[in-house]
């Protein structure tokens, strides 16, 4: 009896029990049967006695023919036990049993969540839960089909019942009352007691939360600002326009900002002033607009006459403008400026006087402080002032050149002589000559003005390199790097779009 | 001149001189439009070309029993190569 009293809260007991009183898989054997039942006889009495309430109200939840009566005679339990033999055919036990592998022997109480169902007295309110569970048990049976498949998903969810009671005894059985409010459907069951040990889980918090570093970061104006301050450098000595181009926010590129020059000059040389904000600058500007101011006139006048050197300073500063009116929107700070201006205004004021007082003298002032227009105009001037050099044709294609030439030396894998290199060049040339001519074809037979892939897959089509056997991309792969494969051959992508556009 | 030998290549510049071909192309015949990757095309067909070339060049010399890569074996060769790349 002590056995028994102790062993009465475990499930494995009485699944034990359940499974020797259930008869087996076999349902027309009857000796099996009686078998079962002397088995269970000789298992003890006292223990039968006390197996007997659950084991019946077991037996007649399972048939659903026999109301619930506990308490019945031996005899009527082994009709149940018949007639629930008859109805399943030993699902119910294999089930049994893979439960009383799963449930471990520690876990003592089981959540009243079956408990809903049964009216039934509770001598102890373990002994209850083991009736719900019981029940519980065979109840899933008739739902589930013999199918193995099905058997294993019910072996999975009773699993994870079993390990979620667990849970929630651990967390105490404040848990398990608020689960007894669930609705005790089978099937909803583990899903709710899922959700209910997820919603248990503490919330992520965001991760803009957790990581600062990710979180958005207002727009960094810096780049523009330097822009700024190189302008300011070059603004100095020519007395640049800052305030009118403010007002007049003109187009930039075009040739007809002299007058808006001439008109701001006078402007410039009053805002300046205010401008810069200190003392020291205000002399140093004063002095520059003088010479910017000539300038300008200067400027005005040569351009009657269109001066190699004049269209030099116009077109610096029409870059300048251009500079300007891209910062206009900035506020730029004149401290900086003006500390910057300090460094460069004698020597580089001398120079720029100095070039802008003689327009003749082809050398550009070395503003290499300032930048990007006068790097510009540098550009500009470099085929204009040199000494006629080669053909200009022949002088940017030469560094070109060199590069296939390379190329042709790796295909050849054997040395060449230097006069080889020079014919190549011309075989190049002529090569590019027939390419462009074909392409142009191509496309005006197309009815086109623009190239298109299709014409260049015509051309290559017509050279012999692209056949049937050979298509266009396979020759991507086998000469270009890889990483013009993905510029050049269309892959779909998500959305149905293709890339690169077709 | 003529005796210096330039040793062949052993690594293959991987990047496209888009620039360059653009340029070209614009030169000849300003009037032509190109689309945005064209001149990677453009590159391949080069490198085709030059792939066909070197290769004719190469049988050329050695059928001159020559292991120097000369003037006239190049013209050889781009006779004919040229004559297929015509399109």
């Amino acid at each position: 009896m002590a056995f028994l009293s102790e062993n009465e809260g475990t499930t494995r007991t009485l699944l034990h029990h359940v499974l020797e009183t259930q008869p087996l898989s076999s349902p027309v054997s009857s000796n099996t049967r009686q078998s079962k039942r002397s088995l269970s006889t000789s298992m003890g009495h006292p223990r039968r006695n006390l197996r007997d309430p659950p084991s019946r109200t077991l037996l007649s939840k399972q048939t659903k023919t026999v109301p619930a009566q506990p308490k019945d005679t031996g005899a009527d339990g082994q009709l149940f036990v018949e007639h629930y033999d008859f109805l399943e055919e030993g699902t119910p036990r294999i089930l049994l049993k893979k439960i009383l592998q799963t449930a471990s022997e520690a876990s003592v109480l089981v959540p009243s969540l079956m408990n809903s169902q049964e009216p039934e007295p509770v001598e102890l309110q373990e002994e209850s839960k083991w009736n719900s569970l019981e029940l519980q048990l065979p109840e899933l049976e008739p739902s589930v089909t013999v199918a193995p498949g099905l058997l294993m998903h019910n072996r999975k969810k009773r699993c994870l019942r079993v390990s979620e009671f667990e849970q929630e005894v651990d967390q105490g059985l404040a848990v398990a009352s608020d689960l007894t409010e669930r609705q005790p459907a089978s099937a909803n069951k583990s899903s709710v007691t899922r959700s209910f040990n997820l919603t248990l889980a503490t919330v992520r918090p965001p991760e803009s939360i957790e990581r600062p570093g990710l979180a958005r970061r207002p727009p960094n104006r810096k780049a523009i600002d330097v822009e700024a301050f190189e302008q300011r450098l070059k603004d100095i000595p020519l007395t640049p326009l800052p305030g009118p181009r403010k007002q007049t926010k003109s187009g930039t590129k075009s040739p007809s900002q002299n007058t808006p020059l001439s008109t701001s000059s006078l402007s410039a040389g009053t805002r300046s002033r205010p401008w810069t904000g200190t003392s020291s600058q205000n002399s140093c500007f004063s002095a520059r607009s003088l010479p910017a101011r000539s300038s300008i006139s200067r400027e005005a006048r040569a351009k009657s006459g269109v001066a190699h050197q004049v269209e030099e300073e116009e077109e610096r500063l029409m870059d300048e403008e251009a500079r300007e009116s891209e910062e206009d929107t900035e506020i730029l700070q004149s401290t900086v400026v003006s500390e910057l201006s300090m460094k460069t205004p004698e020597f580089l004021r001398a120079k720029r006087y100095h070039s802008l007082l003689q327009p003749t003298s082809p050398v550009p002032p070395n503003t290499n402080t300032t930048l990007l227009p006068s790097k510009l105009t540098q550009a500009k001037r470099a085929p204009k002032r040199r000494a006629p050099g080669p053909r200009q044709p022949r002088d940017p294609d030469k560094v070109g050149l060199n590069n296939y030439c390379k190329v042709f030396s790796f295909y050849a894998k054997t040395p060449m002589e230097k006069s080889a290199s020079e014919t190549l060049m011309k075989c190049l040339n002529q090569y590019f000559r027939t390419l462009c001519d074909d392409l142009e074809t191509f496309a005006h037979h197309a009815g086109r003005k623009t190239v298109l892939l299709a014409d260049l897959e015509l051309l290559m089509r017509r050279q012999g390199l692209v056949t049937d056997d050979i298509s266009l991309y396979v020759l991507v792969e086998r000469y270009l790097p890889l990483e013009y494969r993905r510029l050049l051959i269309p892959c779909a992508a998500s959305g149905n779009a293709v890339f690169p556009a077709g | 001149m003529a005796a210096a030998v330039v040793a062949a290549a052993r690594v293959l510049k991987r990047k496209a001189p888009r620039g360059f071909l653009r340029n070209l192309i614009k030169r000849r015949k300003p009037q032509l439009h190109l689309k945005s990757g064209i001149d990677l095309w453009v590159h391949l067909n080069c490198l085709l070309f030059l792939h066909r070339l070197a290769e004719e060049t190469r049988m050329q010399a050695f059928q001159n029993k020559s292991r120097i890569i000369k003037d006239k074996h190049i013209i050889a060769a781009a006779k004919v190569i040229l004559k297929k790349s015509r399109g």
